[in-house]
């Protein structure tokens, strides 16, 4: 069997950021990678090979055409077919950080027939890390696949532990917090004793925003909520600076309206507050 | 889901059966079962059952379990098929170039040494010279060759300063001192485990578990654990389980049948035919002189011989390291090691591929230590073909990952990582205090993990820690040791004021018992 990858354009990673690029001292920590398909054969896609470099979570939406209504433009819709999938179970190290994957169909949420584009969600919670992108990124028709050998199931198979674990849900170990303290007060003891004026990352907010939080590390993701009619989806560029969020993608419920308010505080943003999940509109 | 697991399980058993095929023991069942036609038993019209059955009862099974056993431990799961082969040697680019270059750095100074002494790299021995080594093969000990000019390629102090200064290129390593940097001198951000991970991986050496080390002291009854332990070892024996002598000697080994269970988990059982091939091997050591003969002499006299328990094997050692530098079977292993063995050109043919050899033979430069990998082993195995042996699977195994830059969780980047993390986390005033005074703890435990603490322990000791090594198919072990020594000497270490000093302290690990601090620091200490 031929292993030919479908002929595609990867456009390559557009970094959300808040601010400008060069000065901002905080890193994206969300980044869209496009795949156009040649408009004339839309995809039946059996499988995504790529090999990962430092991104954590991969979002996976494809737009798909509708067969019955072909010609209209509305026709084209855009599905959410992975979420957050896990590439590295632990962030902040090294494990999963330069691997090979494959998706299959059979991994997807959904049927990925007449595919017209694919648009890569990379998101890596850490700050540790310059850059993270994926490279190699190859789809394959279906009636094909990378190798005619079968694949081990380690590789494609969505382990359930493999989610990021809910840090809300909560009080964390305290003896896991105290090992990770020992840190913070070696810290403390040193800039006691060497006091200089050490560079502290931080996020310079633009107070045009609302804010909330899209994943759990630092920094932050600042955006905009908008609301259900926005047909764009998640990550989508709405100027520059400034980012659409989806509310689907949201991890909604209390831990992110708290969130929302003690980052509010934290920075004294006048008026910030809760932006309820599928009520909101642009301010 | 289940299609899945079993299309993964398929590709690695098709891996497994690939290998097995081209091997003795596939030879070997093939004629057994030939030979088995002739038995009465064997009934035509059912004769692939009976020959199973016969497999099965003649003990041949087994040993073909142990074999598909003894793969899975060794040789990694298969890799993503898009992933090229050095991704399987090793996945991190940028710890992969390291390594690359440590070669050179390495083969550099091998290549002046040759011209500095004007010696080539192998030549043949005269007829005179082979049939004297060969009449004094037993003693080589008694020759005294002139080695003042050699010295060793590299001692663990030069490979520790390549792994302080390892980085990700793509990790924010600022010069300030933040949460990013690591405190200890290792700066790669490695997944290790952490105390309660190390404690649900090493439950058998919880409290609750008797073990050969504690619970065999004279004060103990030997009712108690001793005698039934020995007689379950010996069941063990019987059975000729691997897996099974694996799980055990996680409890330890009693003496008496040490070196059966190792032999039984490595899967070396001494076959005629791999005395010849050991013999083989020692006719390549009489025919042809090698420049790393020079330096395996020269190791040996600078460490074993110095050794107070092991200068009485120094004629085994030279029997062992010299076949070893010869056998060109130890190469497959570098397709799991992020290691590459040197090349080196046949004279006059430089840089032409075709007239390329690896040099040495086995492809592993010996460096300064390299012996005490074998010394212990000694103790246990009094035949050479059979030491030879388990020492080359020890090597293929476990010893190669302590002098190769890997991101492997049993290689001597994470050890490093973990020992310093341990330390950190369990006695963060001690390690503070030690880093004020200019004496990093990984500065003295450096050289006690790379040679798998060889030479520091007492031998009855180390023998004890070489058993959980086997039994948990993992070198992770002596990071945890080496952090509980540190935790052991904590009250003289808080004391001290130099680097010299802390070396003082922990200068004798030799009355030190393993199994009681291994089970303190791990299982025993409030957090």
């Amino acid at each position: 069997m031929a292993t030919r990858p479908a002929p595609c354009t990867v456009r390559s990673p557009v970094a959300l950021q808040v601010g400008d690029v060069k000065t901002d001292l905080a890193r994206p920590g969300v980044a869209v990678i496009d795949v156009a398909l040649p408009p004339a054969q839309p995809l039946d896609l059996q499988e995504i090979v790529f090999k990962n470099s430092y991104t954590a979570f991969l979002t996976v939406r494809v737009q798909r055409r509708h067969p019955c209504d072909v010609g209209r433009a509305s026709a084209r819709k855009w599905v959410t077919c992975l979420w957050n999938h896990c590439l590295m179970p632990s962030p902040h190290t090294e494990a999963g950080s330069q691997d090979y994957f494959s998706l299959f169909r059979h991994q997807l949420l959904c049927d990925v027939d007449q595919v017209t584009a694919v648009r890569l969600i990379l998101r890596q919670p850490s700050p540790v890390w310059l850059h993270f992108t994926l490279e190699e990124l190859r789809l394959y028709p279906r009636g094909q696949q990378s190798l005619q050998t079968d694949f081990p199931s380690w590789l494609s198979h969505l382990a359930p532990q493999q989610q990021p674990e809910n840090l809300h849900g909560g009080v964390p170990d305290p003896e896991k917090v105290s090992t990770e303290v020992q840190q913070l007060w070696v810290l403390t003891e040193m800039i006691r004793a060497n006091q200089t004026a050490a560079r502290i990352g931080r996020f310079d907010v633009s107070f045009q925003l609302a804010l909330f939080i899209a994943h759990r590390g630092w920094p932050p993701v600042l955006g905009l909520l908008c609301g259900p009619a926005c047909t764009e989806g998640a990550g989508c560029i709405l100027g520059t600076g400034s980012i659409c969020c989806h509310p689907e993608l949201l991890p909604a419920g209390h831990a992110v309206r708290n969130a929302i308010k003690l980052l509010g505080k934290l920075l004294r943003v006048p008026g910030s507050g809760v932006l309820e999940v599928g009520n909101s509109h642009l301010p | 889901m289940m299609l899945e697991q079993d299309t993964g399980l398929s590709l690695a058993i098709a891996q497994i059966v690939q290998r097995l095929k081209g091997s003795s023991l596939h030879s070997q069942l093939e004629r057994q079962a030939r030979g088995s036609l002739h038995k009465p038993e064997i009934k035509l019209e059912s004769l692939k059952e009976d020959i199973k059955d016969f497999l099965k009862t003649s003990g041949w099974e087994k040993r073909l379990q142990n074999a598909v056993y003894s793969e899975l431990n060794v040789f990694p799961s298969p890799c993503h098929p898009a992933a090229p082969p050095e991704h399987m040697k090793e996945p991190l680019v940028y710890m992969r170039k390291a390594q690359g270059s440590w070669e050179k750095r390495i083969l550099k100074s091998l290549n002046s040494m040759c011209t500095e002494l004007s010696i080539p790299l192998a030549r043949k021995r005269p007829i005179g010279e082979q049939k004297e080594l060969f009449n004094k093969w037993n003693e080589m000990g008694t020759d005294e060759p002139d080695l003042s000019l050699f010295r060793p390629v590299y001692a663990p102090k030069d490979f520790l300063e390549v792994l302080m200064n390892l980085r990700n290129p793509n990790y924010e390593n600022g010069d300030q001192p933040s949460f990013r940097n690591h405190l200890g001198l290792i700066q790669v951000p490695l997944k290790v485990k952490d105390i309660p991970e190390l404690k649900d991986y090493f439950s058998e050496l919880g409290l609750n578990t008797g073990q050969l080390g504690i619970d065999d002291s004279t004060q103990v009854p030997p009712e108690l654990f001793e005698n039934e332990h020995v007689r379950v070892g010996q069941t063990v024996l019987t059975e000729q389980d691997s897996a099974a002598a694996q799980q055990y000697v996680r409890q330890g080994c009693p003496t008496a049948l040490r070196a059966e269970l190792w032999a039984l988990i490595l899967n070396i059982s001494n076959q005629p035919e791999d005395i010849l091939y050991y013999e083989q091997l020692k006719s390549n050591v009489i025919q042809h002189d090698l420049l790393v003969d020079s330096l395996i002499y020269k190791d040996v006299k600078l460490t074993a011989s110095n050794d107070d328990y092991y200068f009485v094997f120094e004629d085994y050692l030279y029997q062992v390291l010299l076949c070893f530098s010869r056998d060109t079977s130890v190469l497959e292993h570098f397709s799991y090691n992020s290691a590459t063995p040197p090349k080196s050109y046949i004279r006059g043919k430089l840089g032409m591929e075709e007239y390329a050899v690896f040099y040495p033979p086995n492809g592993v430069i010996p460096f300064h230590g390299f012996s005490m990998y074998v010394a212990p082993l000694c103790f246990l195995y009094h035949e050479p073909s059979k030491l030879y042996q388990i020492f080359r699977e020890m090597y293929v195994r476990f010893f190669f990952r302590l002098h190769s830059i890997s991101s492997h969780p049993s290689g001597i980047v994470s050890l490093c990582l973990l020992f310093e993390t341990l330390l950190q986390t369990h006695l963060p005033q001690l390690f503070y205090h030690l880093r004020e005074i200019g004496a990093q703890p990984l500065r003295i435990s450096f050289k006690w993990m790379v040679r798998a603490f060889s030479g520091y322990l007492a031998t009855d000791q180390l023998l004890l820690l070489w058993d959980r090594i086997l039994g948990y198919n993992s070198l992770e072990i002596l990071a945890v040791l080496a952090a509980a020594v540190f935790a052991f000497r904590a009250v003289n270490l808080m004391e001290v004021t130099s680097l010299a000093a802390a070396e003082a302290v922990l200068a004798d690990l030799s009355t030190l018992k393993v199994m009681p601090l291994l089970q303190i620091f791990l299982f025993a200490t409030v957090t």
